[in-house]
């Protein structure tokens, strides 16, 4: 317990890095999203084929997991690490939806 | 040189002069937006609607129009704007569809003395303030909304702005009553008054006032959008429509939008003319609405963003019409705000650039509104003509009429729309060339259905009635 407030309480003390992580994760589960869903990227479609339920879980999993990658004892990223990559992982995902797989 | 400016630009030289422009600014568009009504060049939606309701409002005390949804209803019904009783007490005074353009000049302009008052509490120097001023009675889009005659955003910049000063002065108890004013100009409007919520809470670091005001903001969208959905004709979501994948989740539905699908957002935001409107709404601002790494700037730029440029709906981002009111506010008050924080070298370069520009796009867009002058000038007699004869209609006739000639008769209580499934004692039809296509077509009908011709001026109007 005592170990958990200690996360947490880390957690919050960065909290630049709190939100890159939450943004960098947002991006990823959209690009997951992106590659496994079947309608066209730029449209509602694509919206509406989703179920909000599992996109939330999703977004939680990669929070969870950026965040103990990151709140290790020795830190393996810096605050902006997690979000280039994720938003490269994210446009390369709409480049290989709407370039190679339409 | 800068230096003399500043030792002669007195507090007081600084009132007179900014007093003039906007005396200046407040006499070129109450008049061209009077003399483009008294033309008869102002249309139902929304002119005729308002002119209506005022007079409802005058002798019953309650919004109704007949001309908004043909039939008697209430305007609340479908735009809740109980803000509009402020101004009755003047209306009633001289009890005219000019009076409302006149007051509505007046409350556009006003804003520039919550402005002027940000600079001085942002330690900005006297020079720094007339150009602040300056570039407020120049920015295209405060002035250019007012040629689409009256309507209820127009009370956002004057009440933002001062809302923001008192922020700035630490007066949140009287804060609050103005933030309570802007939830009453109409029933989007909370998402302004959600985003000083959130501004005060993490930009000024007021936890319990912000809260507070987000929190209000959020529960009387909450009531009024159940009440519109209630008692009215439902909340006007379509503005939004390209943003709502499922029907049923209504502007949940948004929201959701911008969570899964933010590349789809861009493509919607980053359209041609929202490009065009981006750079007419910032570039007399120098673009320094934009100019902050702090992030709670960014907060008040969410209405801009989210009323302006996400909408499909063509004139929500047009300086045109009445949509950009609430956001200039947000704009000015954030260009203040960002520029005292900028290095000497750069105010020097960005304020001049902003003035020029806002000086610019502010005569290629508002010149051509000076053909109400110029059109009033040469059809006095022919106005003042068809004025007469629309005089000589009993006020308690009912009315049916083409849409320019709506305003004029709105003083009644039963004034329909040409296209109207009521029968009426009176028709007037517009003869002016390139204003109703079917006006023959229309004479013929009307003829037809028993109604005969009172009074006509070739080329300009026809009255029948049955």
């Amino acid at each position: 317990m005592k170990k958990t407030n200690g996360f947490w309480s880390k957690l919050w003390d960065d909290r630049y890095l709190f939100f890159a992580l939450a943004v960098a994760s947002w991006l990823m589960t959209n690009a997951f999203f992106l590659l496994a869903s079947k309608a066209p990227v730029f449209t509602l479609a694509f919206v509406a084929q989703i179920s909000l339920p599992r996109y939330l879980i999703l977004w939680a999993v990669l929070f969870a997991c950026l965040s103990l990658l990151s709140f290790r004892p020795k830190r393996l990223f810096y605050t902006y690490i997690p979000v280039l990559f994720s938003a490269f992982f994210y446009v390369t995902a709409i480049l290989v939806k709407e370039m190679v797989l339409v | 040189m800068t230096e003399q400016v500043n030792r002669w630009l007195s507090t007081r030289r600084l009132a007179l002069l900014l007093g003039a422009a906007a005396f200046l600014w407040f006499l070129t568009v109450a008049g061209l937006t009077v003399l483009r009504y008294k033309s008869n060049l102002s249309s139902t939606y929304d002119f005729g609607i308002f002119s209506q309701m005022f007079y409802y409002m005058d002798q019953t005390w309650q919004p109704l129009t007949t001309c908004e949804r043909d039939g008697l209803l209430s305007h609340f019904a479908v735009h809740v704007s109980p803000v509009f009783y402020t101004l009755l007490p003047l209306y009633k005074i001289v009890p005219s569809p000019a009076t409302l353009l006149v007051l509505q000049a007046f409350l556009v302009i006003s804003g520039i003395l919550p402005l002027c008052l940000i600079c001085k509490r942002s330690g900005l120097s006297n020079l720094a303030t007339l150009v602040w001023g300056l570039i407020y009675c120049t920015y295209p889009a405060l002035a250019g909304g007012c040629f689409y005659d009256f309507h209820e955003n127009k009370f956002l910049t004057v009440l933002i702005l001062w809302t923001m000063y008192l922020i700035e002065i630490k007066r949140y108890h009287i804060m609050m009553i103005f933030s309570l004013l802007i939830l009453f100009v109409k029933e989007d409007a909370p998402v302004y008054a959600a985003c000083i919520g959130l501004y005060l809470a993490f930009g000024k670091k007021e936890y319990r006032w912000g809260a507070g005001l987000f929190l209000l903001s959020c529960a009387y969208f909450c009531f009024v959008i159940w009440y519109l959905n209630t008692y009215g004709n439902g909340a006007m979501v379509n503005r939004f429509d390209n943003f709502i994948s499922d029907k049923e989740l209504g502007l949940i539905s948004i929201f959701k939008t911008l969570l899964v699908n933010p590349a789809y957002v861009l493509t919607q935001i980053a359209a041609k003319d929202k490009i065009i409107f981006f750079l007419q709404m910032a570039l007399p601002l120098g673009l320094l609405p934009f100019l902050s790494r702090r992030w709670t700037q960014w907060i008040l730029l969410i209405p801009f963003l989210l009323i302006n440029l996400m909408s499909n709906y063509t004139y929500q981002h047009s300086i045109y019409f009445q949509y950009t009111y609430g956001s200039a506010a947000f704009l000015f008050y954030l260009s203040v705000t960002n520029y005292k924080e900028l290095k000497a070298e750069n105010k020097s370069i960005l304020l001049p650039s902003a003035l020029i520009g806002s000086v610019l796009i502010f005569y290629t867009a508002l010149e051509p509104k000076m053909i109400y002058l110029e059109t009033y000038a040469k059809q006095r007699d022919i106005i003042m003509e068809a004025d007469r004869l629309l005089e000589e209609i009993p006020q308690d006739a009912s009315v049916k009429s083409t849409t320019l000639f709506v305003p004029k008769l709105s003083a009644r209580e039963e004034i329909y729309l040409i296209s109207s499934e009521h029968e009426t004692e009176y028709v007037v039809i517009d003869l002016r060339s390139g204003h109703e296509k079917y006006a023959a077509e229309m004479i013929l009908d009307f003829s037809q259905a028993g109604y005969s011709t009172v009074d006509k001026i070739d080329g300009y109007l026809i009255i029948m009635k049955k």
